[in-house]
């Protein structure tokens, strides 16, 4: 392929990226309480620092969302989405290995689910891959269609 | 001169860095400005509903705002959960997690609650209810914390244990829906809180608001994010829908 349809491929793969962080910082950034409920629920960080992080979250990830779908500081836009899925993936993968029974929280709700509910293997899944094309954008941050190139 | 003269590159992107940075700059501030307000919202929802995040229930405890840190009778302490029958010594705990609006918490009381309420009666086991309000935020209202505060008004005369079944019997068919304030006082008449009016003014002013937001978190610290959470002497019992397992669990249990 010519880099002419890299670009627009790696525009693509900006665009979900930015769509699926912002849909997930929106839904949770009007219901605060709820979000640190979620993070809590993993029992991952200690009480006081989970609320922070379940307060801090929805913010970043509107912002971060925003900055890949308008392709604006891609480069730093999804180091930072880069990280926000590595800790999600690192906090997923611990809940399942400590043998509780939640929901991740991602897109809002979070706390204890039924056993039989849990979505472990899809969450990771989705997280690993949103992982690669965040970490791809990284390397190669130009891409189509990105307020980048106006600057 | 060898080497070719800059300044027509230079003055080429110049204009285009400084706008790069300018508007970075812009974005890291809003956005750093976005986070710490959005922290903000978080210590100061903790420092006046609940004592999370900064505080702790036991710091806030010695504040001189007596009112909120009112105790219903037969608590163990503020932000502490509610002992049925304290007379019962010797038995095993059972510790219950219920959210008012729980619909789980509903099948629990319809599978298991006769039973619970005989060996509760029969002092064959001490009955130990940690009230979570969790799903107010979950569902955007504010019915769990009025329908415990209810009970916790109800239990200043006696009436917990009543109040909260009968919370659950009458709990709505779709989640979410709550109870009026109607409902609630209709429930302390039906159970029979004798003094209503100590009641209605105790409800009114949402008296037991602290004690809830505390008992949520000391749940939560506790590790409790679900309900029903039930624990026999202090370890969790799956539940399964089998009553005769659930007894045969308590009666093996020590005292």
């Amino acid at each position: 392929m010519t880099e002419r349809r890299w670009e627009l491929v790696r525009a693509i793969a900006r665009i979900i990226l930015g769509v699926v962080v912002l849909v997930a910082g929106a839904l949770k950034v009007t219901n605060l309480a709820q979000s640190a409920f979620a993070v809590r629920a993993y029992q991952l960080l200690p009480y006081d620092l989970a609320g922070y992080v379940g307060y801090a979250l929805p913010g970043i990830e509107v912002i971060v969302g925003l900055l890949l779908l308008l392709g604006l500081f891609t480069r730093v836009a999804a180091a930072l989405a880069a990280l926000l899925m590595l800790a999600f993936i690192i906090g997923i993968a611990w809940a399942w290995s400590q043998g509780l029974s939640i929901d991740c929280g991602c897109f809002g709700g979070g706390g204890t689910i039924e056993a039989g509910r849990t979505a472990y293997p899809l969450e990771l899944a989705r997280d690993l891959a949103l992982l690669g094309g965040a970490l791809w954008l990284v390397r190669s941050p130009r891409s189509a269609l990105a307020l980048d190139d106006r600057l | 001169m060898s080497r070719p003269d800059p300044t027509d590159k230079l003055a080429a992107t110049a204009p285009r860095s400084t706008n790069r940075i300018l508007i970075g700059g812009l974005i890291a501030l809003v956005s750093v400005a976005i986070v710490v307000a959005l922290l903000f919202i978080g210590i100061g929802k903790s420092s006046t509903n609940s004592p999370a995040g900064g505080s702790t229930a036991q710091s806030s405890a010695g504040t001189p705002a007596v009112a909120s840190q009112a105790v219903p009778k037969g608590a163990l302490g503020f932000g502490q959960a509610m002992v049925v029958n304290p007379d019962a010594t010797g038995v095993p705990t059972l510790d219950v997690f219920e959210d008012p609006q729980c619909p789980a918490c509903k099948l629990f009381e319809t599978t298991y609650g006769s039973t619970v309420q005989q060996l509760v009666a029969a002092k064959q086991v001490k009955l130990v209810v940690h009230t979570m309000t969790f799903l107010d935020g979950m569902l955007r209202n504010d019915s769990s914390v009025r329908a415990a505060n209810g009970a916790f008004c109800a239990a200043d005369q006696g009436k917990f244990y009543d109040y909260m079944s009968a919370v659950y019997a009458a709990q709505p068919a779709k989640e979410g829906t709550g109870w009026t304030d109607a409902q609630l006082e209709a429930l302390a008449t039906q159970v029979g809180v004798a003094d209503l009016g100590t009641w209605k003014s105790c409800q009114s002013t949402l008296q037991y608001k602290a004690h809830i937001d505390a008992l949520e978190v000391t749940s939560e610290k506790g590790g409790v994010t679900g309900t029903p959470t039930i624990k026999i002497n202090g370890t969790v019992f799956k539940l399964n829908g089998n009553v005769a397992e659930f007894v045969t669990a308590i009666q093996a249990a020590k005292g």
